[in-house]
């Protein structure tokens, strides 16, 4: 059993995944869009579309300006999460060193390591804390709650609490330990996986978040991107111009000729 | 909350080539249209997999706000598709329904999708709200689409679309009335300016076609007035069509069959005359499928399309314009604001025409609906539709004594005024844009 998580979950769980996302992904975006849904003001030119798409991605402006606390926990989740991710890859592979690039020395770059990765860790679950008790405290939020959101942010304070218990505790040898691992998956010649239960569940845990990931509301993201380009479409222009293709087969003329939709009869 | 909606009889629905579908085969043929859907446009399917339940739309929602029906927050609204949806076409829906074992009758399920479709707008007033923007407009207009496909149609909207085949209005006005009318307004013209000014009907080689909202040549015929002394300074060579007189397209709301055939009647009543420019009237829904629909549904479009506010708007400083005294305020139809994108140029007419223009708050593409979008002006809704006017009467209320409520679209100016009769507002009427412009114009 044990050598069944730790050499091949992994690579199920990725390629899962990664077919999961690609399968989802060539799904919505083979269906046409057979008439725009731009919202207004809607952007004039490429540079205006491109930033009104950044400031949703990146800053989430509309809840911003339309519900603060919810920003504020969704924004700082994500962005812990972005800094979260970055330095595990950094963190990992130099093994707290990373930060010596910028002319530090290694006791504080590792220092460093640890305090932002702490911090980052800490925001990530008190914001996730939060997202769950709005869940169960705010009326709206709880009408539209269904279980999974529960389970959703349950796995993902799981993952975090074992991720900072475990960050708290590590040592340099049981970091390079990880490491190795970690390298081993990499290059598809798996080892035992480290004798440390905090990073065993830590690592259970994300395995089955990677492949619950694509099947679940958890890919919103990508959702609210394909959503976000559609929005941002700037509005046809007429006359149209020569020679451009139909929009889709719905644009195709109706084959009666007629301008009567129905064989109505007159009724009153 | 429940509706009570009068739904169209079998010969009503055969009247206007739909069909109803037995009750034995409801659920598959429900099921077929879903999937047809899904599959017809990239909108539904990516928006019913997205959401995350957060709950940041139902201080959008009017509706939501006016009822006080949790069910009638967008998400959840949207949920009523998307149980649907999961179950059968999703994987891990497919899974939970397994075990869970948790199932609706079809029956039952028709009557919430009835209910909750229609005590929407599709004013997309959420799609701000919305952190990824999912707009519920779209899957809501997706569930009126599949219950008019399998035999539900309020029978105000076949009723309406029975006029529309018919007659080519909404009002059912042959085109012998609208000729009487146009001419009772030219003697009315004569009267009150002491000119000739002709309202030409199927004028051929005419630059202009001007696609009117039915509702112009009956009660607000004050709008077309306005509309006919611009176009008479401008000194425009334009028409009505007898073919197409009606901007409003019903079709968006229940069948895109309709909407497709409904405009492609425009575009041949443009083409007969010869325009170059087909000027659209004061119609909220109108506007956002000439502007925004016209191509992806009838392909290559050969004329240039304007509204009448933006024509306006663009010849003001050439119009001989005196302010008319009176405090007024503007309310941006959903279809203009969020849809259309056109909320500066009846801002510029008003405050060049009136003395006292106030904003209210919200306003542009924050508005709030009047109630009555997306054709819900039954009689047997007038009390949802007051609890959907919930949020307008309480924008409209600090504004104090108002000489009008300036509403540049049809719909909006049957709802209102009841609203401000409902909820005993300060507003001596509800007028439209061009109307005000009319009255400001000296010939």
């Amino acid at each position: 059993m044990l050598l069944l998580i730790e050499r091949i979950f992994p690579f199920v769980s990725i390629a899962i995944f990664s077919l999961g996302i690609a399968c989802k992904l060539r799904q919505w975006l083979t269906v046409p869009l057979p008439l725009p849904i731009t919202i207004f003001p809607a952007p004039s030119n490429p540079l205006d579309r491109l930033t009104i798409f950044l400031k949703e991605a990146l800053l989430f402006k509309s809840i911003f300006h339309q519900n603060r606390p919810l920003w504020l926990m969704s924004w700082a989740m994500h962005l812990s999460l972005g800094l979260i991710i970055i330095g595990h890859v950094a963190g990992i592979y130099f093994l707290g060193e990373q930060f010596m690039v910028l002319g530090v020395s290694q006791g504080e770059s590792l220092t460093l390591s640890h305090s932002i990765g702490m911090s980052a860790g800490i925001i990530f679950l008190i914001s996730l804390f939060g997202l769950m008790g709005r869940r169960l405290y705010d009326t709206e939020a709880g009408a539209t709650s269904v279980l999974s959101n529960y389970f959703e942010i349950g796995l993902l304070i799981g993952i975090a609490l074992t991720g900072t218990f475990l960050r708290m505790s590590i040592t340099e040898p049981s970091l390079i330990l990880i490491r190795e691992y970690i390298a081993s998956l990499v290059h598809g010649r798996p080892i035992a996986i480290p004798n440390l239960p905090l990073f065993f569940w830590h690592f259970i845990l994300l395995n089955i978040l990677v492949v619950y990931l694509p099947y679940s509301k958890l890919r919103h993201g990508l959702g609210g991107i394909i959503i976000r380009i559609m929005l941002t479409e700037p509005p046809p222009e007429y006359p149209t111009s020569a020679g451009k293709p139909l929009r889709s087969t719905f644009a195709a003329p109706v084959n009666d000729g007629s301008l009567q939709p129905f064989q109505a009869r007159a009724r009153r | 909350m429940n509706i009570l909606l009068d739904m169209a009889s079998e010969q009503e629905l055969k009247d206007i080539g739909m069909t109803v579908t037995p009750s034995d085969r409801l659920p598959d043929q429900l099921l077929s249209e879903v999937n047809h859907i899904v599959k017809f446009s990239r909108t539904i399917r990516v928006m019913l997999e997205t959401c995350t339940k957060c709950g940041a739309c139902a201080k959008a929602c009017h509706s939501y706000l006016g009822t006080g029906d949790s069910c009638n927050i967008p998400a959840l609204r949207a949920d009523l598709f998307r149980a649907i949806y999961q179950k059968n076409f999703t994987s891990l829906g497919k899974i939970v329904a397994f075990v869970t074992g948790k199932s609706t009758s079809c029956a039952e399920e028709i009557e919430r999708w009835i209910n909750y479709s229609y005590q929407c707008t599709l004013c997309r007033r959420c799609v701000y709200y919305c952190p990824f923007g999912i707009d519920t407009a779209e899957i809501t207009m997706a569930m009126r689409y599949i219950l008019a496909k399998v035999g539900f149609v309020p029978s105000f909207y076949a009723d309406i679309i029975a006029n529309l085949l018919n007659e080519g209005n909404n009002a059912g006005t042959s085109k012998l009335a609208i000729v009487d009318s146009c001419e009772f307004l030219e003697q009315e013209l004569r009267e009150a300016t002491g000119k000739e000014i002709k309202i030409p009907i199927d004028k051929p080689e005419s630059d202009v076609l001007y696609i009117p909202s039915s509702t112009e040549f009956l009660h607000n015929v004050d709008t077309l007035i306005g509309v006919v002394k611009l176009f008479h300074v401008l000194g425009l060579n334009w028409t009505l069509s007898s073919v197409a007189t009606e901007a409003a397209n019903y079709g968006m709301f229940i069948n895109l069959d309709l909407l497709k055939r409904h405009n492609k009647r425009i575009i041949n009543a443009a083409s007969e005359v010869g325009a170059q420019l087909v000027v659209m009237g004061e119609c909220g829904h109108a506007w956002r499928v000439a502007r925004m629909f016209s191509e992806g549904a009838n392909g290559a479009i050969p004329f240039k399309i304007m509204h009448i506010l933006e024509l306006t708007a663009q010849n003001l400083d050439r119009l001989p314009l005196q302010k008319v005294k009176m405090r007024v305020t503007l309310h941006d139809p959903c279809n203009y604001a969020r849809a259309g994108g056109l909320v500066d140029a009846p801002r510029q007419i008003l405050q060049t025409c009136v003395t006292d223009f106030v904003e209210m708050t919200p306003n542009r593409e924050m508005n709030y609906c009047c109630g009555a979008g997306s054709g819900l002006l039954m009689e047997e809704m007038m009390d949802v539709r007051m609890k959907l006017a919930k949020m307008k009467a309480e924008q409209l209320r600090p504004l104090g004594r108002l000489d009008a409520l300036v509403a540049p679209c049809a719909a909006c100016k049957a709802q209102l005024p009841h609203v401000i009769k409902h909820y005993g507002l300060d507003i001596a009427k509800a007028a439209g844009v061009m109307e005000i412009l009319g009255g400001a114009l000296q010939l």
